[in-house]
This record gives C-alpha cells, structure tokens and sequence, in this order.
C-alpha cells in the first residue's frame, strides 16, 4: 500500500512548479511516508490530496506574485502602493497600449473576436434553448405531478402502441384510481365562432373536463371558467383566451354573460381566461364543457361517450400528494385487469401514465440535447483555436516582450499588460457574442416551434451568456499568461540575442499548439460524423416510397356543423363539392374523404373477417371513407379489381377496398376479390401508401393494413377535399375554399395547404436539426483547417531558414513539400483516430433521431475523415507551398 | 532589514518558529510537534507545511542546518536564523499588545474564574 500510496503522491507532486519540486521534493516524499507510518493509509489519502491542492495553490501564487507591484524599490518603499488612483492610471495606460497592440495586428485581432464571438454566440443560444425546454419547461404549478395517461394496444407482432383514451375507460379510471388528486379529459377541435354580425372566424378551440383548469392552475382573468355543473350535454357555455378576448372583443368586459354562435350554436361567454394561458399544448382560443362536444361536431352526440372503442381524447391528471407514478400506473392496471376479467375490455388493451412534461417536451429536449452537446464542442474549438493564435503571438513577440522588460518594465507591468488585452478581445467577443446569441436564439426558436407548445419561447439566458463570455476569457488569461510567465523568466539577454526566425526556447509553446490542433481535429470528427448521420437519416426519410404522388395536390379541411348537416345531407353536399370542383377548368381530379394520407383525421377500428381459415379473427384496420376519384387524385396505384364510382352509392350494396398489404395478409395466395369484410364485398386491391407518419414510432405501426370504403356508405363531420390540378398546386387550396364558399358560405374551412408541404412537415423537425448540426459542423471544420493552417504557416516561417539552406544543398521543391506535410499528415491522422473514436461514443446520443442509419455507419465515418482529410490537406499545402518558393539566397540572408 | 516588516506574522508562521525555537528539527518531526503543542488545532500536512517552510527560508527567517547527529546526521533539519527570532519576537510583542488591550476592557477572563 505504501508503495502505491507513494507513487501516487509523487505524481501529484508534479503540481508543484520544478524548482520547488527541487528543492523540497525529497523531503516531502520522506515525510509523507513517515506520516503514512504513523496514521495509515486513510488519512494518507488526505495528504495526497492536499499536496495536489497546494500544488496548484503555489503555481496560482506565483502567477499573482508576478502582477503585483513589487514590494520594495531599490530599498524604498514606494509610497504610492496600493493607491487606487496609480492602479486605475496604470490600468487605462495597459488599455491604451493593448488596444495599440492589437490595431497593429488586426488579422490576429479580427480572427480571435471573431472565433469567439462564434463560439460564444452559438453557446448561448443553444443552452438558452436548453433552459427554455428543461428548465422552464412547461409554465403550469407543480408541472412534475402531472401525468398523461394514454390506452395501450399490443398487437399480435412487434411493440406495444400508445393510443388516446375512451370516455368509458375514462370514467372506469377515474372511479377506481385513488392515486390522482385530479383527472381531466379533452378533446381539440376547430369551430366557426360568430359574433355581433361578424364573419365566421375558425378557432382552435378545446372541449374539456371542467377540472382541467384546476389540473392546470389556470384563473381567469375575468367572469369564471368552467365549473362541474357546466360538464352536460346541454352545456352552452365557453370560456375565452386572453388573446382571443383582445383580437376579436377589444378586452370588452361586457362579453361575460354575452351569447356568440359556435358551428351556428349559440353560447354563453362566462370568462376569459387569465393572459398567457392558451391551452395544454398552447394554442388554443375557445374552451367549452366535454359532454357538450356533440351538440357542435357531431350528428350522434351519445355515441362519444358511450363508446369504449372510440378512443380519441386527451387524458391529463395530477398524482395525488405523496403517490408515485409507479404507484398510479399499479392501480390503472388493477383497473384494467378488472376490466378484462369482466370482459368489457380486449386483453391486449391496457393503460399507461407518463410524465406530462417528458411526453410534451420529450422529442424536443433530445434535439437540443445533442445541439447543446455540439455547441459545447464548438465553444471548445474555438477557445482551442483562440489559444493557438494567443500562444503564437506571444511566441511572435517575445523579442518585444524582452525588450521591453529591458528597458525597464517590470514582469508584472508586462504579465498584466498581456491580460488586459486578452480582457479586451474577450469583452468585445462578449458584446458581438451576444449579439449573435439573441439572432440565433430566434432561428433555433422557430425550427423547433413545430415540435414543441407555443409556451416555449426560448431567450437569451443571461448565465448561459456569462458562463461562455466567463470560458473564454478564462482561455485568453491561461494561454496569454503562459508565455507571459515564461517570457518574464527567460533572461533578458537571451531572449534579445535569439533571432526570431530560428525561435529557440519556444518548443513548448509549439508542442502545445500542435496538441491544441490535434484536440480540436479530434473535436471536429464527432461532429462531422454526427451531422453525417443525421443528414442520410433525413435522406432516407425523404426517399422513403409513400406510394402516393405528392406534387400537384392542394388540401383542404371543412367542417360541416350537426346543426345543420345530417348524414343524408352530408353526402349531398360532398356529392355537389366533387362535382363542382370537377367543373374547373384547373383541376383534373378531385376527391372528398375521411383522411388524406400524413394529413391525420384516420381512425382504426377491429373488424371480424370469415372465411375458411380466418373465421372470427379479429384485426385492426384503419379506415378511410373516401369519394370516388381518391386514388387517382392522390396518385396511388390500383392493383386488382375496380375503384369506387358513383355507381357505389347505394345502399345495400357494401363494397370495400383494401391495401395490398391487407391483402398479402389475409389472402396470400389467392385473389381477395370477392372475398367479404364484414358485410362487405372486396372490389380492389391498391397499392401501399404512408397515411399516418412517414417514420415508424410508438403511435403509428406501418403493418397495419388499410381498407377503403365509400364516403356515401358512412359521411362524417370532419372532411378533407383534395385536388389534383395542372401545373403548381400553390393556387389549389384558394381554389377549393372559393368553391366551397359557394356552396355553404358559412362553413369553417382550413387547413389549407398543398400535399407537399403536409409531407414536408414531417420532416421539418428533423431537416432543421440535420441543418443546425450541419452549421456546428461546418464552423468546427473551418475553425479547426484554420489552426491547421495557423500551425503549418508558422512551422513554415520559423523553418525559412532550414528550407533555405536544403535548397541550397540541392533538395527540390517536391521534397521540402513532403518533408512539410509529412508532419502536418501525423497531427491530421491523429486527430482524425481520436475523433473517430470519440464520435464512436458521442453518436449514441442521436440514435433515437435517426431513421434507418446505424450510429457506427461505416460509410459516414469514412466519409467525416475523408472529409477533413482533404480539407486539413488544402489548409496544409497552401502555407506549404510558401515555403517551396523560398529563394535560398534570399532566406539565408533573412535575420 | 526590518523584523517589523513581517510583522503580522501568518498564525502558523508563528507557531513554526516558537516549534524551532526549542530546538532545530525536519520536516515530519517540525509536523508533529506542530499538532502536538498545539493539541491539534495546527495540523499542517506535508504541501501546506514546505510551502510555509520556503517563506521562511527565502525571507532570512529560518535557515536550514546540518542535523545535530542524533539519528540522522546526513539530514538537513531547519533552524530559526537571529533575524527569525527577531521576527517572533517582534510578533510576539504585537500579540502582547493586543493581548493586554482586550485584558484592559475584560475580554480575558482569570483561569480561576473560568473554572468555577
């Protein structure tokens, strides 16, 4: 032990400056193993400890001893010491003379603000972006006890399923849990409101349990919000946002107890909601009763909260005081298991609580997770890199610095000179920083706003700002003062004598600057590799086959109001739609359905097939309700059979659809056609096509076969019209809207869009993440070619000399060139090993972000180093090339 | 040079040169005898104690001496130079100072009436 022990307390010893090492070292190593007799090896421990603590202790009191005014003068004391007005003198004297100094070098000055200003610009941003997701998250009281409870589905193969919640499962939880103080149930919905003669506006509006404004800490800011008594079918009554109350009523206080019509409805405003709250997801503009939801959207108002298998609300609580999650989600279990053995629910269903703000936040914090992770990696390139250029000044100036302590400077004058130009070019990178920061805090802000609450509103976080103005400055005190230190010990005599081209005593310098590029190589890799991947996952999102023809389609939604639509009427005014729609000179095809594909409205249900083999088998299928011209309008293809005409509109003659997966499925080797699906009639086979998210995840299985039926067999409330025109399909949703206008002017359409941006959101979240890594990358790359370039230009300078006299012996270009990037290959190829290492352990983070790519992808990795291979060559050959052109005799003379 | 100089000394300063002033000795030795008359209340491990000793020795106040031959004679051992004691007692009469101060205005309680 004592051997051990021992060993380790001369390595820490090593914090000790040499000379006192020297000169006590000996010693020390002698009493400690004598202490080490006396008290054993516990509290040795201690003193190894302690000496590596005033280890560093002594270096920090050598460097202040440096700044200090010398104690005495030739014997005097001066009488001026510790005066404050010489200290700020002197102080205004060193700014002055540090601003000098970097006028006269400004590509010195400009690089190292610049390169800081990056670092901490994109610094900031990002860990401002952090905080606003992690730290301030969700702006609700006590936001960590609230849960969201979601239905789970296992089916037959693969991974359970997150599904929303039923009305009975619900009540069921809400009468056998103990474990939640509180639980609320909502639905989301867009209603045409009309007030006072207005326009019909559409507002997105939540249709809510009462208590979940309780749930929500939520007050209003005037008249009440929604009380228990308010939850009946005959409840007419709504609450309204802040916002909604200033655009639309002026903050007239005469709207409480005001009546408005919603979907031709008319309701009594009783509050509005306290200023900022604009619902669980943000948003929102209109909150009503939950059981009054019928009376607006739908033609069978019962049959939402009578139905178990309609599963399609929003279910929020907050754990009791002192329950845990675990707890809760036992006793939903103990629930469901009720529930199963008394038949009422299937034994693949089950229920499942998660945090609210990890199921809300979740997705997007793992984006700003691995952007912080990549800023943080830029910030240390770029002091890195500040580094370098402070320590090759420094180098470059010791002649001056030497000069100057000969004429009279004393090393503190000298020490605190160098830091206050290090202050300075980090106070003018803090401002330009921040800056930045702000700028970029905005852009990040608006490409994560798709996937997060309209609550979180990133901004500037001043103590991320402080911490990155705190590391860099921190970068310029260390790597200006150490060869400041150095200088300020090197004699005078020698430094002067020291030709500055041959830079003898400087080695260590130099070694540190190699090993600074190598760190920061090592550094640019994993974010090479990272962005690398991101970039084929978002490529292979994009390739994936949706087997649908996106270009050219225009959306839109419309809602047609209970009040004033039947099913028979429904299918009348979707009949008129197509047909006038099909009248315009621009469209080519037109369909009104259920659902468009990646434009949500799907909904699933479990049918019965018969028939040999698969009698009484029960599957989940999503249904599409569709009008003839879907398939051809959305371009997907027909592989069997017939497609929907107007022909298929009476009733008593059921035919369905089916996906070829369905299909392979159910009938592999022989034709569907024919066969029946409950009662109805199989008359098609279509190809596959992506109708509920482009990626798989814990919502959407892409094996789950889709069947088609006729809109005229089964209409709804909700509809989505496309079409298909000549040309660009920017113009076709305005065309739709007139056209509907004409037929119902008083109907809330929205949503409009073109089916290529619907794809493209999909992808949106995850093109802007590619992007901003890509950034991250592409700065540290260019940041990290500039220290390659820095290095290998000065190696060049110092070496004139040595090239010159090889010249002169008869050596030729090509090999001074090889003989230069020879060295330069070694710093490049390992950098380039380490951060490949590196990026082996960093990338694990992204694995969840990516799509269908490996984080140990052979070919990006290869690609990350080919890549900065080529680029570290080009920052290598062309200081290189200098030096080839080196005129022997010119170079000899130098000096 | 001027004792007054130093003066404040630093509190384990002090005790340092009182321990040397009985008698010269070395490192681990000047430790334990630093716990010792002080019943612990200065326990300076090994990194304090060489960064305190290398004060001393550069400011003329401690010196290092050939051991006296007891157990080891080849061993250096540490010893308080004229100017050292100069020093402490130059300390040790501003301490003096100060402590009769606080005597005048009854800080300082008698040992006999601290005990009853």
């Amino acid at each position: 032990m004592i051997r051990v022990l021992s060993v380790f307390y001369r390595i820490a010893l090593l914090t000790f400056p040499r000379e006192f090492r020297h000169r006590f070292g000996t010693r020390m190593i002698e009493t400690f193993e004598q202490y080490y007799q006396d008290v054993g090896a516990v509290r040795s421990i201690i003193a190894v400890l302690e000496v590596l603590w005033q280890g560093m202790g002594e270096r920090l009191a050598r460097v202040v001893s440096l700044l200090q005014v010398p104690r005495r003068n030739n014997g005097l004391r001066n009488p001026w010491r510790g005066s404050l007005g010489l200290q700020i003198g002197l102080t205004f004297r060193d700014v002055r003379f540090a601003l000098r100094g970097l006028r006269r070098s400004p590509l010195f000055a400009t690089m190292a603000i610049l390169i800081l200003t990056i670092g901490i610009g994109a610094t900031t941003s990002i860990f401002s972006v952090v905080n606003a997701l992690v730290f301030r998250g969700v702006p609700f009281p006590e936001a960590g006890r609230l849960v969201r409870i979601s239905e789970t589905y296992k089916p037959d193969a693969g991974a359970i399923e997150r599904r929303a919640v039923s009305y009975p499962d619900f009540v069921d939880w809400k009468h056998g849990v103990t474990a939640f103080s509180d639980m609320g149930i909502a639905d989301f919905d867009y209603v045409a409101v009309t007030a006072g003669g207005q326009e019909p506006v559409l507002v997105a509006t939540t249709f809510l349990s009462p208590s979940f404004f309780r749930l929500l800490g939520v007050r209003p800011a005037i008249g009440r919000l929604l009380d228990d008594g308010d939850d009946s079918p005959g409840g007419l009554v709504a609450v309204v946002s802040y916002d909604l109350w200033r655009s639309r009523w002026g903050m007239d206080s005469t709207l409480v107890g005001q009546s408005i019509t919603v979907n031709d409805r008319m309701v009594t405003v009783v509050g509005v909601a306290e200023e900022g709250f604009d619902g669980t997801y943000g948003g929102q503009s209109l909150w009503m009763p939950f059981l009054a939801e019928g009376e607006f959207i739908s033609n069978r108002p019962f049959d939402r909260v009578q139905l178990r298998g309609l599963r399609g609300f929003v279910s929020i609580a907050r754990l009791a005081p002192g329950v845990s999650l675990q707890e809760s989600q036992r006793q939903l279990d103990v629930v469901t298991s009720r529930l199963q053995e008394d038949g009422i629910l299937d034994v693949d269903r089950g229920a499942v609580v998660v945090s609210f703000v990890d199921d809300n936040l979740g997705a997007a914090r793992q984006t700003a997770f691995v952007l912080a992770v990549a800023a943080s990696l830029v910030l240390l390139i770029a002091c890195a890199n500040v580094a370098n250029l402070l320590i090759a000044r420094q180098l470059g100036r010791s002649k001056e610095l030497a000069l100057r302590r000969a004429i009279g400077a004393g090393p503190g004058s000298l020490v605190r000179q160098l830091l206050v130009e290090a202050t300075l070019l980090g106070g003018i990178a803090g401002v330009s920083g921040a800056v930045m920061a702000v700028w970029l805090t905005k852009v990040i802000g608006a490409t994560i706003a798709p996937s997060v609450p309209s609550y979180v509103v990133p901004t500037v976080d001043v103590a991320a700002l402080l911490f990155a103005i705190a590391v860099s400055l921190t970068t310029g005190f260390v790597f200006g003062l150490l060869p400041a230190v150095s200088t300020a010990r090197v004699s005078i005599g020698d430094s002067l004598r020291v030709s500055s081209s041959s830079v003898s005593g400087s080695r260590r310098g130099f070694s540190t600057r190699r090993a600074l590029v190598v760190a920061q190589i090592a550094v640019t890799i994993p974010l090479l590799v990272g962005s690398g991947l991101m970039i084929r996952s978002v490529s292979n999102t994009l390739s994936i086959d949706t087997g649908f023809d996106a270009a050219g389609v225009g959306v839109v939604s419309v809602n047609l109001p209970a009040s004033r639509y039947d099913d028979v009427s429904r299918i009348e005014f979707s009949r008129q739609l197509r047909e006038a729609l099909l009248n315009e000179p621009l469209i080519r095809n037109a369909t009104v359905a259920s659902d468009i594909p990646l434009n949500s409205g799907y909904s699933a249900m479990i049918i019965e097939l018969s028939g040999p083999g698969y009698v009484g088998r029960d599957v989940r299928v999503y249904v599409h309700r569709v009008s003839p011209g879907y398939f051809a309008t959305l371009g997907i293809q027909l592989l069997q059979g017939r497609v929907f005409d107007s022909s298929d509109r009476s009733v008593g003659s059921d035919v369905v659809i089916v996906s070829e997966k369905m299909a392979r499925r159910f009938w592999p080797d022989e034709s569907p056609l024919g066969r029946v699906i409950g009662d109805a009639t199989i008359i098609g086979v279509v190809a596959n096509a992506t109708y509920r998210g482009l990626v798989p995840d814990q919502e959407v299985n892409p094996d789950d076969p889709d069947i088609f039926v006729p809109l005229s067999q089964s209409s709804r409330a909700d509809l989505q019209v496309a079409v298909r025109g000549q040309g660009t399909a920017a113009d076709l949703p305005m065309l739709i809207q007139r056209t509907i206008g004409q037929i119902d002017p008083m109907l809330p359409v929205f949503g409009a869009s073109t089916l290529a941006e619907i794809v493209e959101a999909h992808v949106a979240p995850s093109r802007a993440a590619t992007r901003q890594l890509g950034a991250f990358a592409a700065i540290a790359l260019l940041l990290s070619a500039g220290g390659l370039f820095g290095i290998m230009a000065f190696t060049v300078s110092t070496q004139t000399k040595e090239i010159g006299v090889r010249m002169a012996l008869g050596a030729d270009s090509t090999r001074v060139l090889g003989a230069l990037l020879g060295k330069a290959a070694g710093l490049i190829v390992g950098g380039v090993v380490v951060g490949l290492i590196m990026a082996l352990g960093i990338t694990r983070f992204l694995e969840s972000q990516l799509y269908s790519v490996s984080t140990t992808d052979f070919a990006t990795y290869g690609s990350a180093a080919v890549v900065f291979l080529c680029v570290g060559l080009v920052a290598c050959v062309i200081p290189s090339l200098r030096a080839t052109r080196v005129d022997p005799l010119v170079s000899l003379r130098s000096d | 040079m001027n004792p007054y100089d130093h003066v404040p000394l630093k509190p384990d300063a002090f005790h340092i040169l009182l321990v040397l002033l009985d008698s010269p000795c070395h490192g681990y030795a000047l430790m334990r005898q630093l716990a010792q008359v002080t019943e612990g209340r200065v326990v300076l491990l090994p990194g304090a104690l060489y960064r305190r000793l290398q004060h001393l020795l550069d400011d003329g106040l401690i010196e290092e001496v050939a051991g006296n031959g007891e157990s080891d004679s080849r061993r250096r051992v540490f010893a308080v130079t004229e100017f050292g004691r100069a020093v402490a007692e130059a300390e040790a009469e501003r301490l003096d100072g100060l402590v009769e101060a606080a005597r005048r205005r009854d800080l300082i309680k008698k040992k006999a009436e601290v005990e009853l």
